[in-house]
């Protein structure tokens, strides 16, 4: 920890060391108008990276998970867009809801989202994900996920067919074309949120 | 022999499931049991299984029985139902099946268990696989038990606090009882599966006489559906 009572004796850690160098490198940047010259440059192009790479946490809940599982087996592929499941939420960015929420996997899921780095989306899969489903208004069973987590795009089906997931993904990928990488807390009201079969 | 694909013998298992129930009615016949062999209707294949009706004073003692004489060693399912409508002989119903295995020592080969291959068609008697329902019915009370069988089988234990968590039936002489499926917080007189709770449901009317209250979410602000 670096001691503020004596500046001229400083200790130094790794990491004060990299935040300062970025907070520094940061201020030139802007100073420059670097930042907005690489950012008209690069944006588009991170952007086709971002949504052509969707890496989905491998989450299955209930049925809907089957479906998902079929939709990245051999028949209708999703590894062909792209989209590949990751075990780990440090390293996805897309959280494919994909059956009921209980009050007690509540906690955890909002854990999960908040482990995922930015950028990062949020699709609800089949109808418990979207409302609560056959179980809505049960004793156990959250109404939606989108109670707890901000939604991106709604897949309805129970469960939907895998080619319906692909085009949610699909959708997904309209979507970030548009909005760019807007962090997920102020995405709720930007825009309205996108759903399946709507056209 | 074939390994996969062999059938009991119905008739066998009918005349084991009928020794079965003729042991339990002369151990236990006066003391308000009755035990009889049903067949599972439906399906074209014979299953006979001992049906049982049992009184909660003597479920341990019936337990016992089944486990150490009759080989029942796999408790599958314990259930429990709130009949408020026919209070005050069977307001609480706890089902019970438990299976007879017939799989007893395994021989093992430097620590893996070997596979046992049988003849399907000819076992008989206590080789005989078979399935075991109780149904104990509990007279009108406020707070219903019956005993547990959780230190007999394993199968028992989480299937019982499941029964108390959502049912309310409690079971004497269970370590540990607690919430499953319901959250661990959940205060300890609220029992979903009970009668007198509903399932809030809108009906349609509601759905069509308002269209702005009907399942509105927080996205839905300013928007007139």
């Amino acid at each position: 920890m670096m001691t503020e009572e004596d500046p001229n004796y400083a200790m130094f850690n790794s990491r004060i060391l990299v935040d300062m160098v970025g907070d520094v490198t940061d201020e030139a940047m802007k100073a420059s108008k670097m930042k907005q010259i690489i950012g008209a440059l690069a944006g588009r192009f991170f952007n086709w990276g971002q949504r052509k790479s969707l890496f989905p946490l491998h989450l299955g809940i209930k049925c809907c998970a089957l479906e998902m599982a079929a939709a990245g087996a051999s028949r209708f592929d999703a590894e062909r867009f792209g989209v590949f499941f990751r075990s780990s939420p440090r390293q996805c960015d897309v959280l494919l809801v994909n059956g009921p929420i209980s009050k007690k996997f509540a906690d955890p899921i909002v854990r999960l989202w908040e482990q995922m780095p930015e950028p990062k989306w949020c699709i609800a899969m089949g109808e418990c994900a979207i409302s609560g489903g056959p179980y809505f208004q049960s004793y156990n069973i959250l109404e939606g996920v989108d109670t707890i987590i901000p939604v991106d795009v709604y897949i309805p089906g129970c469960p939907p067919r895998p080619e319906a997931l692909i085009d949610g993904f699909d959708k997904l990928r309209q979507k970030i074309i548009r909005i760019g990488t807007l962090p997920s807390a102020s995405r709720a009201t930007a825009e309205a949120p996108i759903i399946v079969g709507d056209d | 022999m074939k390994i996969v694909g062999m059938r009991i013998n119905g008739a066998i298992q009918r005349e084991a499931a009928e020794s079965v129930c003729s042991a339990l009615m002369s151990d236990f016949g006066d003391e308000e049991l009755v035990a009889e062999a049903a067949r599972h209707s439906g399906g074209r294949l014979e299953r006979h299984y001992v049906s049982i009706d049992c009184p909660p004073a003597l479920w341990r003692l019936l337990a016992e029985t089944l486990s150490s004489e009759h080989g029942a060693d796999h408790c599958s399912m314990i259930t429990g139902i709130h009949w408020p409508e026919k209070s005050p002989d069977m307001q609480w119903q706890v089902i019970i099946h438990l299976m007879r295995t017939t799989v007893r020592n395994p021989p093992s080969k430097e620590k893996i268990t070997q596979p046992i291959a049988v003849d399907a068609t000819i076992v008989q008697g206590d080789d005989m696989p078979l399935e075991f329902e109780i149904r104990i019915a509990i007279p009108e009370t406020r707070e219903p038990a019956v005993a547990s069988v959780a230190d007999i089988w394993v199968g028992a234990d989480w299937n019982e606090k499941e029964t108390w968590d959502l049912v309310g039936i409690d079971f004497e002489g269970h370590e540990g009882m607690r919430r499953v499926l319901l959250p661990h917080e959940t205060p300890a007189g609220y029992h979903p599966l009970q009668k007198q709770h509903k399932l809030r449901y809108h009906d349609y009317e509601e759905m069509y006489d308002d269209p702005q209250g009907f399942q509105r979410k927080p996205v839905d602000k300013g928007r007139v559906k």
